[in-house]
Parts: C-alpha cells; sequence; structure tokens
C-alpha cells in the first residue's frame, strides 16, 4: 500500500540515494512544472500520501512554497540550503564534505550521507564527526557497482571503528543512529526501500516512476502521468515473496534497492552480489555491536541477539537449496 | 547378436573405466587432429595413448580376475555405463 | 543392451545429463531453410563465427576451472546450419581437444560435440571427414518433421519448396553411422492433424527415437488442444495394438508427466548452459540472442573478453518455479512436465524478465496429459492382461 510521494522538485535536486542528479541548465526551466506539482499535491491529499520533497540548491518561488505548504511533508534538502530551509533531512556528500565551521552549527539533524567509494577510507572519521551533531545518519554508499573483495574488508574495518564510537555515544541519553549499524538491532522482518509498493515518485517532468533514480538513471520506463491507477507492470515482484534470494535473507536493514538490481543484475528482484556482501557486512558489524551494547549493561538487552551466519552473501544458499513450494505459498 | 550379462560392477569401478575409454578415445581424436610429428604435443600424445591403453587392459585384466567373469573365445566384454553391467558379446 | 522393461516409449537419458556444461556455439546465423515455426526470426549472412573467436571464448572456459565447475562439456554448434560452417568447426573442434589435453582438464576425459542439423549437407565430404575424425564424440541430430506432408508444411527454402527429399536420402548413412540417434519434431498448430502419422512415419524410416514438442510461442488456436489430443489418443492405440511400445520411444508419452508440482525447481537450463554468438558474446542460452527475440532485446551475460558479469547470472540461478509462476500453475492438478521456454517467457513478458512464465501452453498441456494417461493406463491393462495370458 502507498504510504508516501517523493517530488523531486527540480533536475538538479539533491540525490538522496544510489542515482546521480543531472547537471543544472537553467534553474527555472528545471523546475518541476508548477501545474504537475498541483496535481501531485493533491494526488497525496487523496490518498493519505505524506510526501517528500527533494529540493534543489535555489530557492523557489512563492507559488511552489504555498502549494508544498498544502500537504504534510518532509524536505530533503542539499547541505548548502540549510539555513534556508531549517528542520529538513540534509544530505552531505563525501566528495563535498562541509569544512569544520560548516558543520558547527548543526544539531540534532536528520542527515543522509552519501559515500563515494573512492572516500571509502575517510568513513569512520567522516561519521565521528557527523554523530555529534545529528539524531540519525542514513549512509549512502555509491560506486558499490565498482566494489571488489579489498572495498569490503575496508568497509568492514570502518565499521568496525565507527562501532567503537557508536557504543561511547550510546550512554548518552539519546544516541544517535545510524542507519547500516543500528536499523538492523530493533527488526525482526525485512524493512527495505519497497519503491514501488510503499511511495512512488513524481519526477521533474511531471511522470510517476518507481523511484528517481528510474528517472535519471533511466533503468526503466515511466509510469506515465499522475492517476488513480497506476499501471506498474509485474508490480509482484516489487514484493518481497517473488524475490527468491532477499525471501530467505534475514539483512533485514538492507535497502534491496530495485534501481541497482535492475542496473546490475538485470531483474528488479534479483540483488547483485556487491549489494548482499556490503549488507551482510553491516549485519555482522551490527551483530558485534548489539553484543558489545548488552556486555555493557546498556538499553538494548531486551533486542534479540542476531544469529551468527556463515555465509555472506544469501545466493551461496538460494543456489543450492530452492524453498519448497509449500513454504513459498505460505510468504 | 544378443550379447549375455556375466557380471556387474560398483559404481566407483564404472566410473574408473569410464573415465579410461573416454580418455582413450578422446587420446585416438586428437591424434587426429595432431598427426604431425612437429606439433608440440605429439611426443607428449603419444606416450599418453600408451599408458591409457595400457591401464585400460590392466582394469579389464584384473575385474575379469576378480569377478570371474564368464570368457569365450572370439567373443569379448563390453559395459553398459548406466547400469554397470558386464556383457559378452561376439567379436565382429 | 537388453533390460527387463519392455517398455522403451520414455527414451534414454542424454549423456552426463545435468551433470554437463552446455556450451553453444552460433557458428552462423544463415540457413539454406526458412522453417516457418523457426524461433531464428533474423537469419543473415553476415553473422558468421571468426576462428579467434572461438578460440578466445574456449581458452575462457577452460580457464575458468574455479567458476565453471562441470567436470563434463557439451560443445553444441548451432546455426542456422551449423554444417554450412564444417570447416570452420573442425577447427574450433581441433582446438578445443589440444587445449584441454594440454591443460589436462578434466573436459578432455568428458565431452562431446553436439549437432542439430537440417541434414541437407549430410552427405558432404567435408561433414564427412569431420564425423570419422570425431566420430566417437559425436551427436548429431538430423531434424526430420515426419511425413512429407508434415516436414513440407513447415521446412521450407526461401522460395517455399518443402526439403523433404533432401533431408531423406541423407537419413540411412545417419543411422547407419549413428544407430542411436533421435530426431527432434516441432509441432505448431497447422501440423497438429499430421502428428500421428509423422511420429509412425519417423519410426518406420529407423529413427527409433523421437523428441517431440510443441512451440511456446502463442500460436494456438481454439480447439487445437482437442486435436492434438485425438492425435495423441490415435498414436497411443497404434503404439499398444502394435506393441511399439517395445522398440520405439515418443517424448509425448512420460510416467512423470501430469501431477502435481512436488519440487520448485526451474525447467528449462538457461544460465547453467551458455550461448556464445559470432561477436563472442556470452548468453543464457541461444533464445536469449537478438535474432532468436521478436519484441525484447538481447539478453548478454558477457563476452569472451572480459568474461561472465556474474551478477547477470544471479537471477537465472536463483530462478525457480514458484517465482515465475501465476497462482493457478501452482495449484494445477497436472502441472508436472508442463514446459516452458525462459527465452520465450523474456520475449513475451510485460516487462524486461524473466521471472513471468507465459501460459500460452496451458490447454495443449493439458490436452497431452489426458492423453498421455489414456496410454499408460490402456498399456499397463494390456501389459497385465499379457502377463496373465503367459502364466
Amino acid at each position: 500500500m502507498l504510504k508516501y510521494l517523493l517530488v523531486v522538485l527540480s533536475e538538479s535536486s539533491a540525490p538522496f540515494c544510489y542515482y546521480e542528479k543531472k547537471p543544472r541548465k537553467n534553474p527555472k526551466r528545471d523546475l518541476l512544472p508548477l501545474k504537475s506539482l498541483e496535481e501531485a499535491v493533491i494526488f497525496a491529499l487523496k490518498n493519505n500520501l505524506k510526501v517528500n520533497f527533494l529540493y534543489p540548491d535555489h530557492k523557489l518561488d512563492k507559488a511552489y512554497n504555498a502549494l508544498i505548504d498544502e500537504v504534510d511533508h518532509v524536505k530533503i534538502v542539499p547541505f548548502g540550503s540549510r539555513e534556508t530551509y531549517p528542520d529538513s533531512i540534509l544530505v552531505i556528500e563525501s566528495d563535498g564534505f562541509p569544512a569544520a565551521g560548516e558543520l558547527k552549527g548543526l544539531r540534532d539533524e536528520n542527515i543522509i550521507f552519501r559515500l563515494r567509494k573512492n572516500d571509502l577510507g575517510k568513513l569512520s572519521s567522516r561519521l565521528n564527526l557527523l554523530l555529534m551533531k545529528c539524531k540519525r545518519i542514513n549512509l549512502v554508499l555509491m560506486d558499490i557497482e565498482a566494489y571488489g573483495a579489498e572495498d569490503f574488508e575496508q568497509y568492514r574495518r570502518q565499521l568496525e571503528t565507527v562501532s567503537d564510537k557508536m557504543l561511547k555515544l550510546s550512554a548518552k541519553k539519546d544516541p544517535p543512529e545510524l542507519s547500516v549499524l543500528t536499523d538492523r538491532l530493533a527488526l525482526d522482518r525485512m524493512n527495505n526501500c519497497s519503491a514501488g509498493l510503499k511511495h512512488l515518485t513524481v519526477a521533474p517532468d511531471g511522470k510517476l516512476y518507481l523511484c528517481p533514480a528510474f528517472y535519471y538513471g533511466r533503468a526503466g520506463d515511466t509510469l506515465g502521468g499522475i492517476r488513480n491507477d497506476i499501471p506498474i507492470k509485474n508490480r509482484h515482484l516489487l514484493e518481497l515473496k517473488y524475490s527468491p534470494i532477499c525471501r530467505i535473507c534475514d539483512a533485514y536493514h538492507c535497502r534491496r534497492c530495485v534501481f541497482l538490481n535492475k542496473k546490475l543484475t538485470l531483474e528488479v528482484n534479483t540483488p547483485s552480489s556487491q549489494q548482499c556482501r556490503i549488507s551482510h557486512i553491516e549485519r555482522e558489524a551490527s551483530r558485534l555491536y548489539l553484543q558489545k551494547l548488552k556486555e555493557a549493561g546498556g538499553n538494548p538487552v531486551a533486542l534479540a541477539d542476531i544469529p551468527e551466519i556463515a555465509y555472506g552473501d544469501p545466493f551461496e544458499i538460494v543456489e543450492t537449496k530452492k524453498l519448497s513450494i509449500a513454504d513459498f505459498k505460505k510468504l | 547378436m544378443k550379447s549375455q550379462a556375466v557380471g556387474k560392477i560398483t559404481e566407483s569401478e564404472r566410473d574408473e573405466i569410464k573415465l579410461l575409454f573416454e580418455r582413450k578415445n578422446g587420446l585416438v581424436e586428437l591424434f587426429k587432429s595432431i598427426q604431425e610429428s612437429s606439433h608440440p604435443l605429439y611426443d607428449r600424445l603419444v606416450q599418453d595413448m600408451g599408458v591409457t591403453a595400457t591401464k585400460f587392459q590392466k582394469w579389464w585384466d584384473e575385474k575379469s580376475r576378480q569377478y570371474r567373469w564368464k570368457g569365450v573365445a572370439g567373443h569379448h566384454w563390453e559395459i553398459n555405463f548406466e547400469t554397470c553391467e558386464i556383457f559378452l558379446k561376439k567379436d565382429r | 543392451m537388453p533390460t527387463k522393461d519392455p517398455v522403451k516409449i520414455e527414451g534414454k537419458n542424454t549423456w552426463e545429463e545435468g551433470r554437463s556444461k552446455s556450451v553453444t556455439f552460433i557458428v552462423t546465423e544463415d540457413c539454406q531453410l526458412r522453417c516457418k515455426y523457426c524461433y531464428l526470426v533474423g537469419k543473415n549472412k553476415s553473422g558468421r563465427l571468426e576462428f579467434d573467436i572461438a578460440k578466445r571464448a574456449i581458452d575462457y572456459l577452460l580457464r575458468e576451472r574455479e567458476f565453471i565447475t562441470e567436470n563434463s562439456v557439451v560443445l553444441d554448434f548451432i546455426g542456422g546450419e551449423p554444417f554450412i560452417e564444417v570447416d570452420l568447426i573442425d577447427r574450433v573442434c581441433d582446438y578445443f581437444k589440444a587445449r584441454a589435453f594440454e591443460e589436462n582438464h578434466p573436459w578432455f576425459n568428458s565431452y562431446r560435440f553436439s549437432f542439430s542439423t537440417n541434414g541437407l549437407l549430410y552427405h558432404d565430404d567435408g561433414v564427412q571427414r569431420y564425423i570419422s575424425k570425431n566420430k566417437s564424440h559425436l551427436s548429431i541430430q538430423i531434424t526430420i518433421d515426419g511425413t512429407r506432408a508434415k516436414h513440407d508444411l513447415q521446412r521450407v527454402y526461401p522460395n517455399g519448396q518443402g526439403s523433404y527429399d533432401d533431408v531423406v536420402r541423407n537419413i540411412p548413412r545417419w543411422l547407419e553411422q549413428f544407430p542411436d540417434s533421435s530426431t527432434k519434431v516441432t509441432v505448431s498448430s497447422g501440423d497438429i492433424p499430421f502428428i500421428r502419422e509423422s511420429v509412425l512415419h519417423l519410426w518406420k524410416l529407423g529413427i527409433k527415437e523421437v523428441n517431440i514438442n510443441v512451440v511456446f510461442e502463442d500460436v494456438w488456436k481454439p480447439g487445437d488442444d482437442e486435436r492434438f489430443e485425438e492425435q495423441l489418443v490415435s498414436l497411443a492405440d497404434e503404439i499398444i495394438n502394435k506393441k511399439l511400445y517395445e522398440s520405439y520411444s515418443c517424448s509425448f508419452f512420460s510416467k512423470s508427466l501430469g501431477q502435481p508440482y512436488r519440487d520448485n525447481m526451474n525447467w528449462c537450463g538457461a544460465g547453467k548452459m551458455l550461448a556464445v554468438d559470432h561477436l563472442g558474446n556470452f548468453y543464457p542460452c541461444i533464445r536469449f540472442v537478438g535474432f532468436s527475440l521478436q519484441k525484447r532485446a538481447a539478453l548478454m551475460l558477457g563476452n569472451c573478453f572480459d568474461g561472465i558479469d556474474r551478477n547477470r547470472l544471479r537471477s537465472f540461478l536463483t530462478l525457480d518455479m514458484a517465482s515465475q509462476s501465476p497462482a493457478e500453475c501452482l495449484d494445477c492438478d497436472v502441472a508436472s512436465g508442463c514446459a516452458w521456454c525462459q527465452g520465450a517467457n523474456y520475449d513475451s513478458a510485460d516487462t524486461e524478465t524473466i521471472f513471468q512464465r507465459a501460459t500460452y501452453l496451458c490447454k495443449m498441456h493439458k490436452a497431452r496429459v489426458r492423453a498421455n494417461n489414456y496410454f499408460w493406463n490402456k498399456l499397463s491393462r494390456k501389459l497385465h492382461q499379457d502377463l496373465r495370458a503367459q502364466s
């Protein structure tokens, strides 16, 4: 069931996930047409949807702001616009990481941190800075298709270091959350991106897409204009039940990014080896972090332990052992 | 002519002779491709043909003794690789 | 070899079935014929495999021992018509043999060269030379579709003339060289009235094993299933009355057919196999090559220069029956043996996916199951009666 709508206000809106934005041409011309914004807002109101607006790094006209204010929403803005749009989710890029002075004013922020592969070695130091200023960080690893064995190992080591920092911060009253380390702790089932199922995207061309990446990345077709009956062909393939790898997996925090799936494996329901390996590095880091938290006698004593597993990619299991039809029907 | 079943071997014994049989055929047909003695693989191939033929014959000699298969002059044994059965068959 | 079971109708297993890697070399996209049901919709003269590309592909396959773990291999040469390129094939096979021997690769001890040919060039000197050179490792299947009427209805030259006479003249030599050979018969809507006579005709020609299947595409007309069933029942009667089951096999009849699903395996082996085109691109099978597809773009797994993109294999290797089938198929009481082709599914799916099973064959499968039940029930009773009479 749809729960929210993503509205990309401009071609140059801050990308908040695995895709790249288009280079800005004319800020005005790149904007989502006002009429399309109105359609999106009305659609959201009629369907009880909250809206996440993705903002560009320039100010919007009054007419846009007025329409946006008509609906319950969250603003996702580039770091540079933090003062224009306070109380927003900020997107920080690792290759344009703010100077120390720029971070000074931050407090209890909600941050999306997009980390380039080239900056993997700086992950823990960057996070150490951000964690002091945030209540939550969503980490997005970019360029995962280029990750190899050495990168996986480096990521594991970086998370280990971050985990120590998190452990220290856990004594605070409201310790910060780090998506790749803390999300898994409280989950007992899959909690993924669910593009196409829980949310859809209105792109700057005024049309609907599964998510912004399908607009920018051109990996899939548009779903057409905003209307009541949205035709998602083979929609069931977005569901967990129809993903042979994911449905047996317990890396519950994994994004299960259907865009990356499509891009790397050619199927929306099949995760790449890189996606699975990264999620399992995070799962293992979460497992060890939870153990340490419990040893320290912290709050999460009631949380169930995360079992230790011998594989780093559930594909290894699924390839040799298929789910029975009876078990499939139970899903 | 009809062949006569004279025995049965184990699957691992079947695998031994199947491998030798396949290798023997492979070597013969590789020889048809190479032929010229100047070919870099020629000497190795000829040597392997001799070794494999010996191993092949040794297997039949040992197994026929071990299982005491019936033998008749002018006949030979054949194996059904699927069933592991050994048959006595008249020479062509 | 004598066996205790007198019923041979189900045929034999193929060589090292399930244990061998099947690699298809598309040596040419050209063919002398323009068969009406052929899935290769884009035949042309330019798509010809170069020896250097084949060499690279073989080197890659032999090198990737940790990834390609099967101890046996079937190198399948396909077209178009493969024997148009017999000289090239000969060189490729020589290269494979020498390299596998040199590398001491397990495939040297367990390989086959396999051909599906229209048989028109079987008598050609080059083809015969190739056969005598590789005889113990060959599996050659000449496609002859049955009676002249059935064969010439579909298997025609570009000018529309039937090819039956040109094929049938080569059958005796083929069977003399490969007595246990089988043929593959394809049935499309227009062929249905000829099925019974065609199977009987092929047996009469001496081809004891007839592998026959209906096309996977959406070609079926209302009433085809009933006509199909009539043909199979009539064939069943003939087989039983004349005890043809003792000597011949026809893949339409199988004891394992028509049961509810017991396991969740994928029917098709796409992805476990590999096809190589003339540019050195790798595909899950020939049905994913551009010239086999009507609606979709080719689906490549990689190429002989950069290797296989293992991410693209993941969906094929984890694909199961349930994840791609409509609910009615999972609950079908007669589901087993209902076939599908991953490439045809991909081509006809609503999105670019291999996870949407086409069900065009549903009625045809059910008709086959009814005829199959009829055959086995009737045969079982007859064998029982024969046994009682003997005792």
